[in-house]
């Protein structure tokens, strides 16, 4: 095996909340290898989108990163300076996020925010560098893209904008795509046309995607591999064939249940009681052990550390 | 009514923008254009024509000296607009720079530095700024090597860092609504640098209540510049000014030469309305929320 071209070990990352660090991230440790498509899964809160924000470092203030490590291809990306890590941003590591609507510029044309980024990177002529666009643009499904450029982001659908923003991420031709739920702001036959986007890019340009959502749908649908988050911390990690037909930690069970299914069976949709926990207000020992059925007095106190059992890797007591 | 001159006005936001866009493209030309439309000389005296009513020779009459008031209060406008303009220019330089700085490191020392000077700045009402700096330092010209600035650019100076801290305080609010949008985390994500990001891609955002807020603060400079001259700390003589005008006539304010102040004053006074009509129709037609003719408070 190769080594991973992203490296997350043991990732604390924290908020102050009255006068001490409340953790985000609880000793988070995940790889992403070359071209593999990895999906982050959780909760509102889990600490997903803190996790990718933290691996581009651009956690926001007053949040900080405590512990551990990050390495993009051996590169210690916690240890580079400022202008170090604007090259590896955008250039070897590039971000999709949530809202399509919101993340592109009002002001300007597709086409000059596209050309902005790629000049960001590359010296190029304006002819090659409009070459490129024109080829980003393509390569995300935009019809006509000579006319495309030259529209303003108001003049594109949700889907179209995300498109366009996949393509300003991977102008670059980065190694790895941070995808923070690039779906869950769009109609459901434009998701699939994303995921479809997404997996047609991690084959063609052989780039690793680390893809954040909370519907474990979309992530079998993507991703070779899966890690399960809850209260900052992983619950579970392993492939997705393994997790979606034997997963071993309760809440993952219990995820796996909360999801409808057409072809019947359940009269009343599963839901999991109580709430996640809130932070600040984290309990001793496993964060989901208030809400877990399966839980002995030990997952009250002591956090579980993580284990393998089967090719996954558990963060619980009473997994087998 | 002609179809083009009709469209002009819905553009300008109806006929008080088109009022005010007229006022204000009027004085302009006026400015510009002094050496030549101006029908005497602004300066030269001419005792045996002193304080003439207005006639067919001198429209606007002549002054204590026998000066064609019309040609002074064309002359007038030149002073006016460029420190009304130049100041507004010197004001959205710093202030655009302080706002969106102290916006991006929002939540830091930097932030607290800049809004608070520029709070304190602004505690103070501008004109009393004005008249204490100009009092202070004098009101003889200013030479800097080989060019010799009149009292007047020393003003436009003054009033333009006075703006800033108005100017700051517009830009701060809209830039810090901007620069937590995500299309600035976007670019931060692609490796672009801080300044590219404030000013390439906060301040286009920033643009409209900028636009508004300048040409709202070309009329008070010309306010300013005219309160100054009036109490002899701006435009110094021979240099015609309206404000000077205003003040030269004070003696003759009961004594029937009405045309003395009525005509530097109504010049003042349309001139601001002009701005104002404009910046209002500006703020009108660049306000989404507006767009409708609907208010939102």
């Amino acid at each position: 095996m190769n080594a991973p071209l992203l490296e997350i070990r043991d990732l604390r990352v924290g908020f102050p909340i009255a006068d001490r660090m409340a953790l985000a991230v609880r000793d988070l440790s995940l790889d992403v290898m070359p071209g593999e498509a990895v999906g982050l899964v959780g909760e509102s809160g889990s600490g997903k989108s803190v996790t990718a924000l933290a691996a581009m470092r651009l956690v926001a203030h007053p949040g900080r990163i405590l512990g551990g490590s990050i390495r993009l291809g051996g590169d210690d990306i916690l240890a580079l300076d400022e202008r170090a890590l604007r090259k590896v941003r955008g250039r070897r590591m590039a971000m999709v996020f949530q809202d399509p609507q919101t993340s592109l510029n009002p002001a300007f044309t597709i086409g000059q925010q596209l050309l902005d980024t790629i000049n960001a990177h590359r010296s190029l002529t304006p002819r090659e560098a409009r070459a490129e666009a024109l080829e980003a643009l393509a390569m995300v499904g935009i019809p006509a893209p000579e006319r495309r450029l030259n529209s303003y982001p108001h003049e594109f659908s949700g889907g179209m904008r995300q498109r366009a923003l996949i393509a300003m991420a991977i102008a670059c031709r980065p190694q790895l795509l941070i995808a923070d739920e690039p779906t869950t702001a769009l109609d459901v036959t434009v998701q699939a046309q994303v995921i479809a986007l997404l997996r047609r890019l991690a084959r063609d340009l052989n780039l690793a995607v680390l893809f954040i959502s909370h519907n474990l749908e979309l992530v079998a649908e993507l991703c070779d591999r899966v890690v399960v988050m809850y209260g900052g911390m992983a619950m579970e990690a392993a492939s997705v064939e393994a997790l979606f037909s034997a997963p071993k930690h309760p809440y993952t069970r219990l995820l796996r249940q909360c999801v409808p299914r057409l072809e019947g069976g359940q009269e009343r949709l599963l839901s999991i009681d109580g709430a996640p926990p809130v932070l600040g207000q984290m309990p001793p020992g496993c964060p989901f052990a208030q809400r877990c059925p399966d839980a002995l007095a030990r997952c009250r106190s002591d956090e579980p550390p993580s284990r393998q059992l089967d090719g996954h890797s558990v963060a619980c007591w009473v997994a087998t | 009514m002609n179809r083009g001159i009709r469209r002009l006005v819905v553009r300008l936001g109806g006929w008080s923008g088109a009022v005010g866009a007229s006022i204000v493209l009027a004085i302009a030309l006026a400015a510009l254009l002094a050496p030549w439309i101006a029908p005497y000389d602004p300066v030269s005296l001419n005792l045996e024509r002193k304080l003439q009513a207005p006639d067919a020779a001198h429209w606007f009459g002549t002054d204590q000296a026998g000066r064609d008031i019309l040609s002074r209060a064309i002359w007038g406008a030149r002073v006016s607009l460029m420190v009304g303009v130049l100041a507004v220019v010197i004001g959205l330089v710093g202030g655009v720079g302080l706002g969106l700085v102290a916006a991006y490191y929002s939540g830091g020392l930097v932030e607290q530095a800049i809004m608070r000077t520029v709070d304190a700045i602004a505690s103070i009402p501008l004109l009393i700024w004005a008249i204490a700096v100009v009092g202070i330092i004098g009101v003889g010209p200013v030479l800097i090597g080989p060019f010799r600035f009149a009292n007047e650019f020393k003003l436009l100076v003054l009033i333009g860092f006075l703006y800033m801290p108005g100017l700051a305080r517009v830009t701060y609010t809209v830039a810090q609504i901007e620069a937590v949008a995500d299309y600035v985390r976007a670019r931060r994500v692609q490796g672009a640098r801080d300044l590219a990001i404030m000013f390439g891609d906060v301040l286009p955002n920033c643009l409209s209540p900028l636009i508004v807020q300048g040409t709202l603060l070309v009329a008070i400079g010309i306010v300013v510049e005219a309160s100054v001259s009036f109490v002899g700390l701006g435009v110094q003589p021979p240099t015609p000014s309206w404000g000077t005008m205003l003040a030269d006539s004070r003696n003759y304010l009961f004594s029937g030469e009405w045309w003395l102040p009525v005509f530097p004053g109504l010049a003042i006074s349309v001139t601001v309305v002009g701005f104002n009509l404009l910046g209002d129709a500006l703020r009108d037609m660049l306000d989404p929320r507006r767009s409708t003719g609907r208010l939102i408070a």
